[in-house]
């Protein structure tokens, strides 16, 4: 591709971005009959619906409840950056928008009202778009989903996965400030005079 | 001024800020910052290591991806490159990539510290100069040949399928006493017998009396004149996501960086270094690998034995074309459901296959040739690294020839399926079909890479219009009491797995400080 056009796609590929986190441009709302079951770290109420449906799609056929892996990928991205955490919003709402759907899919319907093989043809436009930014979009989404089905031990079966050689004992639970406080005096030499 | 006690202290459970002396503050605590820890220290030298990662030890090693990719990875086992083209696997944690790796040693090749001599001014160090320093590394890390006989299937596939059609191919070097084949060095040794820094040089430096910080995150290094006078760092929560409140002072004689590739850049960026002819963060290398999934009719069970005990160089050296090498990885379900395309149906179709499947790499060589320099380094809001990484049309070429290579070798060794990582996988079943591959698509998120080796960003050369520290001792070029000693130095990448260069290299150049700082 020559640079000019590679300019052009990352320009549009910017611009579409940019269109998803517009909330107000949605023509019309999609399904928010879903609900988390807990407090949410990263995605928003307004996107869980929209990555169930996501996780529905990506680990079809497999045991994996779409639910219970929207938990776990907003639990995953605690651990992303910022910026990854951000785009990860707007990349759900741009999947979901009816306005860049018009335009992106040639349907003005969220996806999260489109039906199975709708939704289906939505994530393969995606993946098969020209545009890098999408296709970098889909497969953040696709992997989110599938480590968060494949790391969890009740997938084990599904793939003959024997799991762990080792047993282990459940270590405890990790706290934001560890088990202990310290105080700084308890880690330093009380020394003066040191190297200056 | 106060010092800090010996041992490890975790700054996440600091009630209050603190501000410590010492001789050397090292950043970072992986094979750069270890090695160079355990020298100091020895020397009688106070030294303060500060990690961004937190402290696990084999009890908390428990072979489960979900436990280990949040908590032993950067970003959570979520980095990639701005485009998300290139997953990028690197530890964070303390002992660094080496508490993850999967194990595989091999000295810098002679013609990679050639090249580096001949075309980007390095005239510090050479094959001669480090050979010590290797011996010293492989016998404190227990480093020895596998025997063909303990070669998993996985990485048998590849030895066979090599040696069917002549390709050079040996067992590889690892540093392991007592291995237990559990599988699981990518996910923290479960028993301790990986030779990892968490074991070896950090305990030596430890038992010298180093102080080790850890989730203690460097926010930037205050500069007075040519020198740095304070490493300025903010004590973080247990889980490695935002800081506690508690700020850390740092106020040594030297500074040592090695936070490695990638994060050693973005620190010198946030931190306003002197960078006078823009070289910070350039010529970054990833070695791109690429995946070739294998379908054998037997069970290969990839997640059991040692992940990697095979390699093939045969196609390093391609003259005008980049280069690559062969090997093998683990076969995780975590990790091979990302690797593996698709999705849906067709994804869960190509998991069920996961016993019988055997996971090739080729691992392609950047920095060699003229336009292909690797990546830049920025930092974006809040500090965070940003990697930008195109990848040269060299480079897509030599992923085509890797993807036929690497199917040949499957088909060799008696593979019934092979497939590639593209969105749209092709899938071969005879060697015939072969040339499809130069129809598929070889362009940034339409084939699955990732990165295991991270390198370069802070090049060493004595020209200060080519590298960022010098190549005789590795000091800042701009700045007296800076030293960069970890992957970041390396001004190409070294063509084969790093973590044995980088304990060479640091030795050496730990080696050569201690003595000036003795002096």
């Amino acid at each position: 591709m020559k640079r000019r056009s590679l300019l052009k796609v990352g320009l549009l590929g910017s611009a579409i971005l940019a269109l998803g986190g517009a909330g107000g441009l949605a023509l019309w709302p999609g399904d928010a009959s879903v609900q988390p079951k807990r407090t949410l770290a990263v995605i928003s109420i307004a996107d869980f619906p929209i990555l169930v449906a996501v996780a529905s799609r990506v680990l079809h056929g497999t045991t994996a409840n779409p639910l219970d892996i929207a938990h776990r990928v907003d639990d995953a991205l605690r651990f992303a950056t910022p910026q990854s955490q951000g785009d990860l919003n707007k990349v759900l709402a741009l999947l979901e928008n009816a306005l860049p759907g018009l335009l992106l899919r040639g349907k003005a319907t969220p996806f999260t009202l489109l039906d199975e093989a709708g939704q289906d043809a939505a994530l393969g436009r995606w993946r098969d778009s020209r545009l890098g930014v999408l296709r970098g979009a889909y497969h953040a989404l696709r992997k989110l989903c599938l480590a968060s089905h494949y790391a969890h031990p009740s997938s084990f079966v599904e793939v003959d996965y024997p799991g762990p050689t080792l047993i282990k004992p459940e270590p405890p639970p990790v706290t934001a400030r560890g088990a202990l406080a310290v105080s700084a005096a308890a880690v330093v030499n009380a020394v003066e005079g040191m190297p200056q | 001024m106060k010092t800090l006690a010996a041992g490890v202290t975790e700054a996440q459970t600091l009630t209050e800020d603190l501000e410590v002396g010492c001789d050397v503050c090292i950043i970072g605590s992986g094979p750069g910052g270890a090695v160079t820890a355990s020298v100091l220290a020895a020397a009688g030298l106070s030294v303060v290591v500060v990690e961004e990662g937190g402290y696990f030890t084999k009890e908390r090693f428990r072979q489960r991806e979900d436990e280990a990719y949040p908590f032993l990875y950067q970003d959570g086992g979520q980095r990639t490159t701005k485009d998300l083209a290139v997953t990028i696997l690197q530890g964070k944690v303390m002992g660094g990539g080496s508490v993850v790796n999967w194990t595989t040693c091999f000295r810098t090749p002679d013609h990679v510290v050639d090249l580096w001599r001949e075309k980007h001014g390095v005239s510090g160090v050479d094959s001669k100069s480090l050979a010590p320093h290797f011996a010293w590394a492989e016998q404190r890390l227990g480093v020895s040949k596998v025997p063909l006989e303990l070669v998993n299937k996985n990485n048998r596939t590849l030895y066979d399928g090599c040696k069917a059609l002549k390709y050079d191919v040996d067992t590889t070097s690892r540093n392991v006493v007592g291995c237990a084949q559990t599988g699981s060095c990518g996910h923290g040794c479960p028993i301790d017998a990986k030779q990892s820094m968490l074991v070896t040089c950090l305990p030596d430096a430890i038992n010298s009396g180093a102080a080790i910080l850890t989730r203690c995150r460097v926010d930037t290094l205050q500069f007075e004149g040519s020198r740095v006078v304070a490493v300025n760092t903010s004590a973080i929560d247990a889980f490695g996501l935002g800081p506690t409140g508690v700020k850390v002072t740092i106020k040594p004689r030297t500074v040592v960086l090695a936070a490695g590739a990638i994060n050693s850049p973005a620190i010198l960026l946030r931190s306003s270094a002197p960078d006078p002819k823009g070289r910070l963060g350039k010529r970054t290398f990833l070695h791109p690998v690429l995946l070739s999934v294998a379908v054998y009719k037997e069970r290969i069970e990839g997640w059991r034995g040692a992940p990697q005990s095979v390699a093939s160089h045969h196609h390093a050296d391609r003259g005008d074309e980049v280069g690559w090498f062969l090997e093998a990885g683990p076969i995780h379900p975590m990790l091979a459901s990302t690797a593996m395309p698709t999705f849906g149906a067709n994804h869960r179709d190509g998991m069920a296959k996961l016993p019988y499947v055997a996971g090739h790499l080729a691992i392609t060589i950047d920095g060699h040739h003229d336009d292909v320099e690797g990546g830049t380094v920025s930092v974006g809001a809040g500090g965070v690294p940003v990697l930008d990484y195109p990848i040269a049309e060299r480079q897509w070429r030599a992923c085509r020839d890797a993807q036929k290579s690497m199917a040949q070798v499957a088909f060799a060794s008696g593979a019934v399926e092979v497939m590639t990582t593209h969105d749209q996988p092709l899938r071969l079943t005879r060697e015939s079909d072969l040339s499809a591959i130069d129809n598929m698509p070889w362009a940034p998120c339409s084939v699955g890479l990732f990165s295991a080796h991270q390198m370069g960003g802070c090049g060493f050369s004595d020209d200060a219009n080519k590298g960022v520290v010098r190549s005789d001792d590795a000091r800042h070029h701009q700045v007296d009491n800076l030293h960069v000693v970890d992957g970041s130095v390396f001004p190409t990448s070294v063509g084969v797995n790093p973590q044995l260069s980088i304990y060479g290299l640091a030795h050496l150049m730990a080696s050569r400080l201690r003595d000036t700082l003795k002096a």
